[in-house]
């Protein structure tokens, strides 16, 4: 029994750590549209939502058994993008993506996110890997009110407003550029 | 074949099986203001091409998928026939790209996005020149070896920016700018160490020539990437 009860616990954990994601991202949203607090006018609080959408599209999708987790979920965030009616072009991976603990794939597609969140019309994803390095891209016509900071410390942001947005991130393994 | 003189259009041979892409390419290639390009053949499959105007064509565009069949295996026996091959496809992988690229394709073009670049690619590949399009630099970013700049230039190529914004970032450590020319440099000489490496052909001959002229590449560097001694 005791095998049975530590796979209920195990579940039951994931469950929770699920919940208190999501409940991070979008509870206090769906709190301020039924209050009528949140202003939907507003473009800002459209791009919260937006980003908020897009995250819960990844979630769904990164406990998927597909070969390229990264890719899967790159894929979830363009969708969500389109049905916004974002024209992305998400490109296939050049290099192996190696495997990626969700914790790193989450620091890498943030930024990617909270472009497409600010995205007017276009975006372009591009993922070039090694076997300790994975650069995720976006160029797209959007406008970032702040810089996107990174959230884990094994990935760093890059990016660039001049002609258009272009935003990196960039994981690195432990034994560094492969160069 | 010699590479084609400037001062005349570069007759181009298309093989493409869908009429919206075919009206396309018409309207690129007519809407160039320097009239660089025309048109002599076009047609749903190879060998009606060849068969006709098209066999003297300077530059043969070729989609990879005619009436839902692959054609990528024939890429190399064009090559080797002496055609300036320019693939034209919506099969951007870069595992294909490299393939097409390897069997002597001069250019990969994606069907999708890169209709900016369909002249001056054209262009280009008509007087032997080395042309990177975006598509084309995630294919080269795993099959040679590189310098740490090169693989930063084509990785910016790949992700979508121009010569002058990946110039801006390939800055020097000092801070110090380069120049727009400088990182097409680095693109065009990642372009010539996958020419040498490869499979020896007409068309890599023509362009590791003109890359020797340039001084993208020295013949003793060519020796060693034949080789395979991949020299830095």
């Amino acid at each position: 029994m005791a095998r049975g009860t530590l796979a209920a616990e195990t579940v039951q954990a994931a469950r929770r750590a699920r919940y208190e994601t999501i409940r991070g991202t979008v509870v206090h949203l769906l709190a301020g549209l039924s209050t009528g607090r949140l202003d939907l006018t507003k473009p800002a609080n459209h791009q919260q939502i937006a980003v908020a959408v897009t995250r819960l599209r990844r979630y769904l999708v990164e406990t998927d058994e597909v070969p390229d987790p990264l890719s899967h979920e790159l894929q979830a965030c363009a969708d969500a993008a389109e049905r916004e009616g974002i024209a992305v072009d998400l490109l296939a991976p050049a290099g192996v993506i190696p495997a990626l603990p969700v914790d790193i794939r989450r620091a890498l597609t943030e930024p990617i996110i909270e472009v497409l969140a600010a995205t007017a019309t276009r975006a372009r994803i591009t993922v070039v890997a090694f076997a300790t390095e994975v650069v995720v891209a976006i160029i797209a016509d959007a406008q970032l009110a702040a810089p996107i900071a990174a959230t884990h410390d094994d990935v760093q942001v890059a990016q660039d407003t001049e002609g258009g947005l272009w935003v990196q991130s960039r994981w690195t393994g432990l034994s560094g550029s492969p160069s | 074949m010699g590479p084609v003189p400037v001062d005349r259009p570069v007759r181009v041979a298309l093989v493409e099986d869908t009429d919206v892409v075919v009206e396309g390419v018409r309207t690129w290639i007519a809407d160039d203001p320097a009239g660089r390009a025309v048109i002599v053949a076009v047609a749903g499959s190879i060998e009606a091409v060849l068969d006709g105007p098209g066999r003297d064509a300077d530059v043969l565009v070729l989609d990879l998928e005619l009436d839902g069949v692959m054609v990528t295996e024939r890429v190399a026996a064009l090559s080797d026939a002496g055609f300036r091959v320019v693939v034209f496809s919506v099969h951007v992988e870069p595992l294909i790209v490299e393939a097409v690229m390897n069997a002597g394709a001069c250019a990969f073009l994606d069907k999708r996005t890169e209709r900016d670049h369909f002249v001056d690619t054209i262009v280009a590949v008509a007087h032997d020149e080395p042309a990177v399009t975006p598509s084309m630099a995630g294919g080269l970013l795993q099959a040679v070896r590189l310098s740490p700049r090169e693989r930063e230039a084509l990785r910016y190529l790949f992700q979508g920016m121009d010569h002058v914004s990946i110039a801006r970032r390939l800055r020097k450590p000092s801070g110090e700018t380069i120049s727009a020319y400088t990182a097409k440099q680095y693109i065009e000489r990642a372009r010539a160490k996958f020419a040498a490496a490869g499979r020896p052909c007409r068309s890599t001959f023509a362009l590791l020539a003109r890359c020797i002229e340039e001084g993208l590449i020295r013949p003793e560097e060519v020796e060693d990437y034949r080789s395979g001694q991949n020299g830095p």
